[in-house]
């Protein structure tokens, strides 16, 4: 096996060169740091590669782990069981708003303390083994029965484990690395300064799909991070309108913008004002609701931010969506995704909620099995490079950012 | 009906049967791809548009013709792109059948074969 120090060997890129309206080393140029390298198979199918990432990436990272949708009422808790971190997490949102994240952890002999996945926040978490109690405000150790029979030296120790715990924008975010990496707001940097405020409380209609998948948890976000599949990818993805992803006259589509935000990062697509599609286009782009004076913070109908490390936070149509993924083992990952509407207004609305998630759903059931598949190919060893074309751009700065990471450059 | 003037035979009709095509080679044109669609014969270049490859290696599906190499789709009475990833038409041309032959012919119009 490669030696993982040792990233594959600089290359001279060989490719279409500069071409007036379709250059093609537009993002080469602009992001030399990045360059044009190909990346290497270990990094999807080792599990030494697999142990720093969750090492060095997801326990010293901060991660999101939900939003204040997730609660069910304005006092309440969720559950967030998190396997690469391999934590339990009961996190709290107190009657003053204040969102904190605690160890899912009783201190008296470890139990897992609350095994709901949510509900309203009670004035005392219990344990359900032997009853000891936690105050909701603060996790404080609040009463422990028949606590006579029990020696104590200092009681106080014996709270709940909090846990960094921050929000941005109604995202609930953790980070188990207690002082050694910076605050949320600078890890979000210019990605949380651009998005700070649109209107995501608005979205208030919300569906999961939390879907398992034989692949590694990079196969997942490296698929979806490009949109040069779209056009091929059949028989639902090359139905996806031209007015959010145009095709040139070659029939492939472009990366409109691409910004590196830090740690982060976003693509747009390009797209086409005069677009005359298909009837089926059409029918398809109508199931896409417009919420009359909701605008989402659009500069084309398709914008993709990768938050670093595990989470997507895309505008599609006026409508949203976000990713979570989540690696369990080097070749095992939940791929959480979520849908986010506004609340429909009356029935029309309800209905074209249901017909475009109904729609992505389908689309996102066609990339499930590539993901698969790529894995397959991956896991097989037959090559230990593959390569990257200028409209990947995205997948490369995300593979340039987690070496970073992991190397210790966390911004 | 518009004067046509038969340019070049391109086959038997009977070598094509309803709902099939055939790539046809001749001096000086390029590939063509003659489909019969419920009886009406259409002739389209052969090559897609899009990645290059033969047509006459795809099914032929109502009056498209969808590519073996990338799925995209193309209406053979028109030639234009019905389905990505092809975008670009495809040259169609008009032809005829007559006495068991379908011909290429010079008019535009073309004629119900």
């Amino acid at each position: 096996m490669t030696d993982l120090q040792v990233r594959p060997s600089e290359t001279e890129p060989i490719g279409p060169e500069e071409d007036g309206d379709t250059a093609t080393r537009r993002w080469a140029t602009a992001y030399p740091e990045l360059g044009t390298e190909p990346i290497s198979t270990d990094r999807f199918i080792s599990e030494e590669f697999f142990e720093r990432e969750r090492k060095e990436v997801f326990a010293k990272s901060w991660v999101n782990v939900g939003s204040n949708h997730d609660f069910p009422s304005a006092a309440a808790f969720f559950v967030r069981d998190i396997k690469v971190l391999g934590v339990s997490l009961l996190v709290v949102r107190t009657d003053d708003g204040k969102v904190q994240a605690y160890h899912n952890v009783c201190s008296h002999r470890g139990n897992k303390l609350i095994w709901e996945q949510n509900g309203p926040c009670p004035k005392v978490f219990a344990c359900r083994f032997h009853g000891w109690g936690y105050q909701a405000t603060d996790g404080a150790l609040a009463s422990i029965p028949d606590e006579e029979q029990f020696y104590f030296s200092d009681k106080s120790t014996l709270d709940l484990v909090p846990v960094r715990t921050d929000t941005w924008n109604g995202f609930i975010f953790v980070n188990l690395d207690d002082d050694g990496t910076v605050d949320l707001h600078e890890h979000l940097g210019p990605l949380g300064e651009k998005l700070a405020d649109f209107p995501f409380e608005k979205l208030t209609m919300e569906y999961r799909y939390d879907v398992p998948e034989k692949a590694n948890w990079k196969v997942a976000l490296d698929a979806q991070n490009e949109i040069y599949h779209v056009p091929m990818l059949a028989p639902v993805h090359r139905f996806l309108s031209g007015g959010a992803f145009h095709t040139n006259d070659d029939g492939y589509t472009r990366v409109h913008t691409f910004d590196r935000l830090g740690l982060h990062s976003v693509y747009t697509s390009e797209s086409d004002d005069d677009f005359q599609d298909t009837d089926s286009g059409v029918a398809n782009a109508a199931t896409h609701p417009a919420f009359g004076v909701l605008q989402l913070p659009l500069e084309t109908p398709f914008a993709f931010h990768v938050v670093f490390p595990n989470m997507v936070l895309a505008f599609f149509n006026n409508s949203m969506f976000t990713y979570n993924i989540w690696p369990e083992a080097v070749d095992q990952t939940t791929w959480e995704i979520r849908l986010h509407y506004p609340k429909p207004t009356n029935l029309a609305e309800r209905v074209l909620v249901e017909q475009a998630k109904s729609r992505f759903r389908d689309l996102l059931c066609e990339d499930q099995a590539g993901h698969e598949a790529l894995q397959v190919g991956l896991t097989s060893q037959a090559r230990d490079i593959f390569v990257l074309g200028e409209q990947e751009v995205q997948i490369r700065a995300f593979h340039h950012n987690l070496d970073n990471y992991m190397d210790g450059v966390r911004r | 009906m518009t004067e046509t003037e038969l340019v070049q035979a391109l086959c038997d009709s009977a070598e094509v049967p309803e709902g099939e095509v055939l790539a046809v080679e001749r001096p000086g044109l390029p590939t063509l791809l003659v489909c019969n669609v419920d009886g009406t014969y259409h002739v389209v270049d052969d090559l897609c548009s899009h990645g290059a490859s033969s047509l006459a290696e795809g099914r032929l599906i109502g009056c498209e013709i969808e590519c073996a190499l990338h799925k995209g789709r193309f209406d053979v009475t028109n030639g234009r792109a019905t389905r990505r990833p092809s975008k670009k038409p495809i040259s169609s041309h008009a032809c005829v059948v007559r006495d068991g032959h379908v011909f290429l012919v010079n008019s535009s119009e073309g004629e119900t074969a």
